[in-house]
């Protein structure tokens, strides 16, 4: 081990002065966070509800409670990451400004920063997308580009806000767990929005393809060990992926409660109630192994340590997540799972026919899982894993 | 999922235009007791909303409502229809949008319910890709603008990021923290380059496959031979042989009891026109014996529906040898006995006289286009005619082919062409699809609701007139010209005018 960290690196060229780093401290920025939390987490409900809604509906106008939802969390993380922006730069007492970064000659925590510039993406994306269907066709899939500039939008605010969370947890001494609640909470959404992001990947009936264990591969683990490496609690990765597990069954749970008719044709599938997405992927699982290997590694760092966990930890994730969906796939794809709790028969929108096809595996052909997409998902992960330890372990240190 | 929904959406890429640059579907007829006139305008993308107006001929306030219905999807899945509005300032007129989600065939059914009882006509459109809508400059720039914001401001945040975020509170930037900055920067640029060049060519590869799905122009692909049998010249078609590569092949289905309508126009000088219904020989080939007309190139139209009530028209050209001399022999080919044409040299037999332009056929008799305002594009193209004999008198019209009336409607340089009838300008065929797949469903709304009327809306009527009318609107402006074929007495009247249409 190249190096043992006993506790928060101070740069050699800074100058630390106590007095302002208790200000700081005092100044710990509950309300911002906790209002970007709930933004954040009005965006994940409000995109999920959406999908829902286009699968069965269909047809939407701008005022759905769906968009709602998530304009609602948009224009909420602007104005607090903006007013935390003109707080800074213009308002703030000196303490103030020791919590935020300058950019362009402006001050804002960093997190606001990004929460800004993710609304800038998304308000970018609107008149982008509203082009986009009438040059093109209204979307059928999620990932077009300019849904990407949207999610990317997402993306921003999610990591502002859990910037800002964390930053707010990171100022408060090490010792203390105090504000890494709701900085779990905050993981367990951003790794629900990557999920949401992967929908059209993440079909049980894609479960046992090539593709589905690629793109999980490398979302998941960079989003996993990021968060849970710079979480101070214990069994963090486990928490995050329980928090999504938790949030997203909460969902999908209630979404089929409310009767829903399709309003456009044309009608494959004569649906009565809103759809559920997919039952949630059993993260939970490899999210155990992550942690095992994070409590062993905790105060590791260094280059080449770093490689080397990555690739442990990319191969926990593979081996654990690969038989644990594996096999959970072929109950879901199964008759059995055709219930409220499992939802297999409650994921299929409107404008999908009925048929056999619900219940068998996909493209068993063209996306085989053999070896070489085995080998892929595992330097994916390996790759996916390095990125999530060298942010997490910069996330650490995140006070601003 | 949705993966899987976009293969089925290209499996469905057999789609389709009735006409050649003229979308919009007209109508002219009976919902129930109710004579409606209804324009759907077509969107040029898929999924798109269609733009539809219904005249409701009566005084009566009553409740219009739209509906779109699938070929593909079982009567009973459809959606609740929508209520449509009625226009601000009209006392009949209605308005509303319907989304068509697919590529294929829909029926627009357009209900009408009222104090006189209820019905609905049915009216089919073909939803396909038509058109590609360039990025506005305004709205390009702006996203421009957008772009180099959010690119220079994720530098800046990177290089912040880097330097700053981890600083202890009252701790400032040293030298090692801005190099920090300034590498985070550098590996943001690059990822933002990377990014926008992936994104430039993701870009691209979408609209490439938008493109291989966009009907600008006629289709399917269409080969044509002329060959000269005896004394006689045989025109040889070959539909789709490049299309059917890589779609699906549908069966077509007679439209007024024919499989294809071929129209013959000669190039530039559009002085000799024929209408025509080649036999099928085998699969998508199909073989006509050509009339007397004289040699010269001749651009060629095919209308086709298919089984599901997706229409279409193929072009292409010909180049006619002149008609073979030598003793007559047995035909090689027997002709359609509906088959007609004409050399029609408008200047010598077109004349206006107050405002309506007369078109003098050989024997005497006329047909009148009535007088109208200026032609304007989307707006009613005024199609009123009335045939009169050598002294005047109405001559009274048989149905041909189930119509009262055919014409062609083609622009100078051939981008838009129409066939067009009393009834409207969608295929026959692909209605009497729609009519069938719901008719299972009206008789048992019937039995529950006695005042409703599902009389075939869509049957043109036979009573003795010499007058007919036939609902359109140009597409664009240009000059046009428009054959109008009539059956009087056993024979075929054609009569050509010209028009000249304006933005």
């Amino acid at each position: 081990m190249e190096h043992i960290a006993t506790g928060t690196d101070v740069p050699q060229s800074s100058t630390a002065n106590p007095a302002r780093a208790q200000l700081a401290q005092r100044n710990t920025g509950l309300w911002p966070s906790t209002l970007m939390t709930l933004a954040l987490s009005s965006i994940a409900i409000g995109i999920t509800w959406d999908i829902s809604w286009h699968e069965s509906v269909g047809r939407d106008t701008f005022w759905t409670p769906a968009h709602m939802a998530i304009y609602f969390g948009g224009v909420l993380a602007g104005c607090v990451a903006g007013w935390l922006a003109i707080q800074h730069t213009f308002i703030a007492r000196e303490a103030g400004r020791d919590s935020s970064v300058s950019l362009f000659g402006a001050r804002a925590p960093l997190g606001a920063w990004i929460a800004i510039w993710g609304a800038l993406a998304m308000i970018t994306s609107a008149p982008f997308d509203d082009w986009w269907h009438n040059a093109y066709g209204l979307d059928v899939k999620i990932i077009s580009p300019p849904h990407v500039v949207l999610g990317l939008g997402m993306l921003g605010i999610s990591v502002g806000a859990l910037l800002l969370v964390l930053s707010r947890q990171n100022r408060f001494p090490e010792s203390s767990t105090q504000g890494s609640g709701m900085f779990i909470f905050a993981g367990g959404v951003f790794v629900l929005l990557g999920s949401v992001f992967l929908l059209e990947y993440i079909y049980p009936n894609l479960q046992h393809g090539g593709m589905f264990y690629k793109v999980c591969a490398l979302m998941f683990p960079a989003r996993l060990i990021a968060i849970g490496r710079s979480a101070r609690v214990s069994w963090p990765t486990t928490r995050i992926a329980a928090v999504y597990m938790a949030m997203l069954c909460a969902i999908d749970w209630i979404l089929p409660l409310f009767p829903a008719h399709p309003k456009l044709a044309p009608i494959f599938n004569p649906i009565t109630h809103m759809v559920a997405l997919p039952f949630p992927l059993l993260l939970v699982f490899p999210a155990i192994g992550i942690d095992l290997i994070l409590i062993q590694t905790r105060g590791a760092s260094g280059q080449l340590w770093r490689i080397i966990f990555a690739m442990l930890l990319g191969t926990a994730f593979v081996a654990v997540f690969l038989v644990a969906q594996w096999l959970f796939s072929e109950f879901l794809v199964s008759p059995h799972a055709d219930n409220w709790f499992f939802l297999s028969d409650r994921i299929w929108g409107y404008n999908t026919s009925s048929g056999d096809w619900h219940h068998e595996f996909w493209d068993r052909t063209a996306d085989r899982f053999n070896i070489r997409s085995f080998i892929v998902t595992w330097v994916l992960a390996c790759v996916s894993s390095w990125v999530g330890l060298f942010f997490g372990d910069w996330m650490r240190k995140v006070r601003r | 999922m949705i993966r899987a929904l976009v293969f089925f959406l290209c499996l469905f890429a057999l789609t389709a235009q009735a006409h050649i640059g003229s979308p919009d579907v007209f109508y002219d007829g009976m919902a129930g007791p109710y004579p409606v006139r209804v324009t759907v305008r077509m969107p040029g993308v898929v999924p798109g909303r269609a733009e539809i107006s219904a005249h409701v001929q009566t005084t009566e306030p009553v409740e219009v409502s739209f509906l779109p219905v699938y070929s593909n999807t079982p009567i009973t899945n459809t959606p609740p229809a929508d209520i449509a509005q009625l226009v601000r300032g009209e006392t009949n007129l209605y308005a509303g949008e319907l989304w068509l989600m697919r590529f294929g065939a829909y029926s627009v059914e357009v209900r009408v319910k009222g104090a006189h009882g209820e019905g609905a006509a049915e009216i089919p459109v073909t939803s396909v890709a038509i058109r590609q809508l360039p990025l506005p400059s305004l709205l390009g720039k702006i996203l421009l603008l957008m772009c180099a914001v959010l690119v220079v401001g994720g530098i800046g945040i990177a290089a912040a990021a880097s330097r700053e975020a981890a600083l202890p509170p009252g701790a400032t930037s040293g030298k090692r923290e801005r190099w920090k900055g300034f590498f985070a920067a550098s590996a943001a640029t690059v990822i933002f380059v990377a990014a926008l060049a992936g994104g430039k060519h993701w870009w691209k590869a979408e609209e490439n496959v938008f493109r291989r799905h966009l009907h600008e122009s006629a289709w399917p692909d269409l080969a044509t031979e002329v060959r000269v049998a005896g004394n006689e010249r045989v025109l040889q078609l070959a539909v789709g042989r490049e299309f059917f590569k890589n779609n699906g092949r549908d069966s077509l289905i007679p439209d007024h009891g024919k499989l294809m309508h071929l129209f013959l126009v000669r190039h530039g000088s559009r002085d000799a026109f024929a209408h025509l219904h080649p036999i099928r020989k085998q699969g998508y080939n199909f073989e006509v014996a050509l009339p007397p007309l004289p040699e010269g190139r001749y651009d060629v139209f095919c209308d086709l529906t298919f089984e599901g009530g997706v229409s279409s028209t193929a072009t292409n050209s010909i180049l006619l040898p002149p008609v073979p001399g030598g003793e007559p022999n047995p035909p090689a080919l027997e002709r359609d006995p509906d088959d007609s044409w004409a050399n029609t040299p408008l200047t010598e037999n077109s004349a206006a006289t107050n405002g309506a332009a007369i078109y003098r056929l050989p024997g005497g008799a006329q047909v009148i286009w009535q007088s109208h305002a200026p032609l304007r594009i989307n707006q009613d193209a005024a199609l009123r005619f009335s045939v009169t004999d050598a002294t005047g008198a109405p001559m009274t019209l048989d149905p041909y082919m189930g119509m009262l009336c055919h014409a062609a409607v083609l622009r100078s340089d051939g981008a838009v062409f129409a066939h067009l009838h009393p009834s409207g300008n969608y295929s026959m065929a692909a209605q009497t699809f729609f009519a069938g797949k719901i008719a299972a469903k009206a008789d048992a709304e019937m039995s529950d609701m006695p005042g409703m009327d599902h009389s075939m809306h869509h049957m043109p009527t036979t009573a003795a007139t010499s007058t007919i009318e036939l609902p359109y609107q140009f597409p664009a402006p240009g000059n046009y010209r428009i054959w109008v074929q009539f059956k009087t007495g056993e024979r075929v009247l054609t009569a050509v005018f010209d028009a000249q249409v304006s933005q």
